[in-house]
């Protein structure tokens, strides 16, 4: 529900599983899902994510509430304080430490971040994940990812010679 | 498709194994977001490998980069992307050096459609530098959506599509060591260019830099060591130029650029080409203010030549007036006298309309080489009677003279300086190495000095520190 607290509009985020979530306006806006919806006047009561359970949705938001410009009790906004070069190195470590999560979490966070279309989030999960498996082998890619080979050896030659250049 | 076979993890795998296969079971948009994330088509398509999940997904990535893919190679592996929809959004392909001899123009023709036909809203196509450009051509096709357009170093002549074809999205075009047929004709054909940048252009025929458009808002063009072509420019929306030019004879300058604001300006000459009396034009630029507090101006490198210019008075004036393509307030000259007297040369400059109306301030940087000559007598250095001359510098407040050494043709030049500058509020005397504190010479400084109270002098040591007169009050 949009309350008032301290000044700043509230909103409420429901998860499929029965929780809710009261945010300041502005952190839940740094999904541009969500956005859309509140400028277009559709998140007056408050807004189910769907297929985000509250274990996700928790993260994400405070994924959103790191990542929110800050503004102080004057509105005046914080990084004229702190120098933005070393903002971003703090919130850089901070994602760093945020992301180290195990796989299946991570695997919703991409989901989540898509579906609630938060860039940021986007970028961080699945450069991630592919930072995970590029200058690996074959073998080793499918062995952390938990893939089986499913060729017979005939389409594996076959996909070798189609894409030649690739592996040149 | 089976997920979540265990496998045993060999100890230089990153993260943990086992569980389901959570990447292969993302829809297709997420897994090719995380496989673009990879940035290199090659990289993408191993892991095709992987399992059928994977098969030719990288084929449907949107945003494709080529990089280092032997060149035979390349029409074969553009010709596997998925056409769009959905747009390609960016097609770079960057040939390396070592997968590289490319001498068949039909080899470039055909990627080169091959990328049309994928229509990329930005497109890279950057081959290696090759010494040994050729006249032949080869056609550049149209990109319909593309809206950013780089090409490097292609050794052939690119041939302009014939008029009906057109780059309609096209919004900045770079072109590094291409040649075009055309350029006048290709820009026919980009209502919407925004930006065009030339950069280590070769010609090989006697094309005009010909840039006419409506719509150009910046414009970069840069000739490096080669010959500069006439310059042509018709655009009524440019406001941002760049130009390098190298001339190897009097240029040709015609712009019409009514919005023009930021101008970075620079002409070097070849030795002897243009000239007045002793001295040879080296270098010519013309600089706009990138902040407001900074100044436009206009820099001169001069040198003494090894021989002498005579009647060239007219025609040196009408070449340096030629690169004034917009206000300016401060003249910059840099002269290398090698000895000789630079007053006749300064001033006829100083006389000139457009810097004598314009200028506030003025920089001399005299440069010293430690074999000087002597001046002869009737040496042609001394061509005028600047000693003597009175031209009006109404605008000028501000002097700066670097190197003086105080011989006496350079006070006579400080005193003309003094005397044409009737509203002159600062006047700065750097001295050269070669003259000491004790210098007599200082003294005479300060005594032309004193007959201009009003004016701010300082004479600063080749330190750097202020030199401190004894017996005069000056600030």
């Amino acid at each position: 529900m949009a309350t008032r607290e301290a000044g700043k509009k509230m909103i409420m985020l429901k998860s499929p599983d029965g929780m809710e979530f009261e945010v300041e306006e502005a952190v839940a806006m740094e999904s541009q899902t969500i956005r859309k919806m509140i400028e277009d006047d559709c998140a007056d009561t408050a807004i189910l994510i769907p297929n985000i359970n509250s274990k996700i949705l928790s993260r994400v938001i405070e994924y959103c509430n790191k990542h929110v410009p800050t503004t102080g009790a004057t509105g005046a906004a914080a990084s004229d304080t702190v120098a933005p070069a070393a903002l971003a190195e703090d919130l850089k470590i901070w994602d760093a430490e945020f992301i180290k999560v195990n796989r299946a979490t991570r695997f919703n966070l991409i989901q989540a971040a898509s579906y609630l279309n938060i860039k940021g989030l986007l970028d961080l999960t699945s450069q991630t994940t592919i930072d995970t498996i590029s200058d690996n082998s074959l073998e080793e890619i499918r062995s952390f990812l938990s893939t089986k080979n499913d060729y017979l050896p005939e389409e594996e030659q076959t996909i070798r010679r189609e894409n030649q250049w690739a592996f040149q | 498709m089976e997920l979540g076979t265990r496998r045993r993890r060999r100890s230089s795998e990153p993260g943990p194994a086992g569980g389901p296969d959570y990447l292969s079971a993302l829809p297709e948009d997420l897994l090719l977001l995380v496989l673009a994330r990879l940035g290199c088509a090659a990289a993408a398509a191993r892991t095709g490998l992987v399992s059928r999940r994977w098969r030719g997904l990288w084929a449907r990535l949107r945003d494709l980069a080529f990089r280092g893919v032997a060149f035979p190679s390349l029409q074969v592996a553009l010709g596997r992307v998925a056409l769009p929809p959905p747009a390609v959004s960016l097609l770079q392909i960057r040939v390396s050096d070592e997968h590289l001899l490319i001498s068949d123009d039909d080899d470039v023709t055909s990627v080169l459609r091959a990328a049309a036909l994928l229509a990329p809203e930005k497109l890279v196509f950057a081959l290696p530098w090759d010494p040994d450009p050729t006249s032949t051509e080869v056609d550049l096709p149209c990109f319909h959506r593309a809206t950013s357009i780089v090409l490097e170093w292609i050794p052939f002549v690119l041939r302009t599509p014939a008029a009906g074809a057109e780059f309609p999205a096209l919004q900045t075009l770079t072109l590094t060591g291409c040649q075009v047929d055309d350029l006048g004709a290709l820009l026919s054909l980009c209502p919407h260019l925004r930006v065009l940048r030339l950069k280590g252009l070769i010609w090989l025929g006697d094309y005009d830099w010909t840039v006419h458009s409506t719509s150009l808002q910046e414009l970069v063009m840069d000739s490096e060591n080669l010959r500069a072509r006439p310059v042509d420019i018709v655009a009524p929306m440019l406001k941002q130029l760049t130009l390098f030019l190298h001339a190897y004879n009097q240029v040709t300058v015609s712009i019409l650029a009514p919005m023009l604001e930021n101008v970075s300006w620079q002409c070097l000459y070849g030795t002897g080409i243009i000239g007045f009396g002793l001295w040879t034009l080296e270098k010519l630029s013309l600089h706009t203010a990138e902040k407001q507090e900074q100044a436009s101006f206009l820099q001169i490198h001069a040198c003494k030549s090894w021989f002498t210019f005579s009647d060239e008075e007219a025609n040196f004036a009408q070449e340096i007036e030629k690169h004034m393509i917009v206000d300016f307030s401060a003249l910059e000259l840099h002269l290398s006298a090698m000895g000789h007297v630079f007053g006749a040369f300064v001033s006829h400059l100083l006389g000139l309309n457009r810097i004598r109306n314009a200028i506030r301030r003025l920089k001399v940087n005299l440069l010293r080489l430690e074999e000087e000559e002597i001046c002869p007598a009737n040496c042609p250095c001394e061509s005028t009677n600047w000693r003597t001359q009175i031209i009006s510098l109404t605008a000028l407040e501000e002097v700066e003279i670097d190197g003086f050494r105080g011989d006496a043709h350079e006070l006579h030049f400080l005193k003309l300086i003094f005397s044409c500058a009737p509203m002159l509020k600062r006047m700065i005397v750097r001295l050269s190495d070669e003259v000491l504190t004790s210098n007599d010479r200082c003294t005479e400084i300060y005594d032309i000095f004193r007959g201009y109270s009003s004016v701010k002098c300082n004479v600063y040591l080749s330190s750097g520190l202020v030199h401190r007169s004894q017996g005069c009050r000056l600030t």
